[in-house]
């Protein structure tokens, strides 16, 4: 099966250059390509230099909007498995031929979780209180156990590709996404694995937005577990 | 209502109307929006024209003064052509959204292949 990696990046300079090293070290052959976000960064110039595959979005359009575009992509040039995972290192590629066996195993969904093991960088307690809330509002609307809401290493089939290239949440999308796949019954699986502290750049949410996307994305969360069936 | 109040009211709207119909002829405003604010004028104008329509309609919906009754219609109007705005604003960022990401996985390809013709004529 042909996989594909999409790495959405915004302002990533200092560290998008390891990461597709280390992801060619890791998986020597997979297709890979880089989503640059508009950055106001070097990004662009880097990935330009080192021939990286990369759509540039002109505007833009936020990690929602840059993830979808990979699976856009993904999707229209007919890539059997894709796999999200962020730019600035914390995303491990060891990880990636895990993820494609869990896939070709016949999950749908397949979700990076640093919380099975509760090893590696645990992230900040108020995050994994968040986590912790959108992890019990999908138990207890669709009665399926995923405890990493948020991770953004994930590994989707052809049919989740054509959902998300159709419709994709724009910002903090995971949470919504994952309650939506739970509730439509699609096969969901999460492996451990360990994720690192950033290696440079900063997390895109400050502390003064966070309470504010905390309940957006918990009221996201409710309906997505509520709305059965959207437009697929 | 007095008289004064009156005219002015009709003054105004049926400035209102022309100035819409002006704007849609100069096609400033497409015919959607038109028919939303003509309606909007006609109903304003009527009202001005027929204050018994305001008396009755305050009557009805148990509200003193006519004028108050005139307050909170206008009101929902307002807040129901505000909704559609939102609705209409949303569908145009998701238009918007598409446009940008199919332009830029379009422009993605173009330059491989451009990539690729340069290698061709450089290899004959």
């Amino acid at each position: 099966m042909r996989s594909l990696v999409i790495i959405p990046a915004y302002n990533e300079e200092g560290a998008i250059a390891e990461t597709i090293k280390n992801l060619k070290k890791h998986c020597k052959d997979i297709d890979y390509v880089i989503i640059n976000d508009c950055s106001i960064d070097n990004t662009l110039e880097i990935c330009r230099k080192n021939e990286f595959n990369v759509i540039n979005l002109p505007i833009n359009l936020g990690i929602g909007g840059a993830v979808q575009t990979g699976y856009k992509y993904a999707y229209e040039n007919r890539y059997d498995i894709a796999i999200q995972m962020d730019a600035d290192g914390q995303h491990d590629p060891k990880y990636i031929p895990e993820l494609i066996k869990k896939i070709e195993e016949g999950n749908d969904f397949v979700i990076g979780s640093r919380f099975i093991d509760k090893s590696g960088f645990q992230s900040t307690f108020f995050r994994r209180l968040g986590i912790n809330l959108y992890s019990l509002i999908i138990k207890l609307f669709t009665k399926k156990s995923i405890k990493d809401t948020t991770s953004g290493y994930r590994a989707a089939n052809k049919k989740i590709i054509e959902m998300f290239s159709k419709s994709y949440p724009i910002d903090y999308p995971e949470p919504e996404t994952n309650a939506f796949i739970a509730k439509n019954n699609f096969k969901i699986v999460e492996i451990p694995m360990k994720m690192k502290q950033r290696d440079s750049g900063s997390s895109s949410i400050t502390p003064i937005k966070s309470i504010y996307y905390a309940i957006k994305v918990g009221l996201a969360v409710l309906l997505a577990c509520i709305v059965k069936n959207r437009e697929v | 209502m007095n008289n004064i109040l009156q005219f002015i009211l009709i003054g105004i709207t049926f400035l209102f109307c022309v100035f819409i119909l002006v704007v849609t002829q100069k096609r400033k405003l497409t015919y959607k929006y038109t028919f939303l604010w003509l309606f909007f004028g006609i109903v304003t104008l009527l009202c001005a024209i027929f204050p018994n329509i305001i008396i009755e309609i305050s009557k009805i919906i148990h509200v003193v003064e006519p004028t108050n009754a005139l307050f909170l219609i206008y009101i929902f109007l307002i807040i129901v052509i505000i909704f559609y705005l939102s609705l209409a604003f949303s569908k145009l960022v998701e238009k918007v959204t598409t446009l940008i990401q199919e332009n830029a996985i379009l422009s993605a390809k173009v330059e491989q292949l451009e990539k690729k013709v340069e290698e061709k004529s450089k290899e004959s």
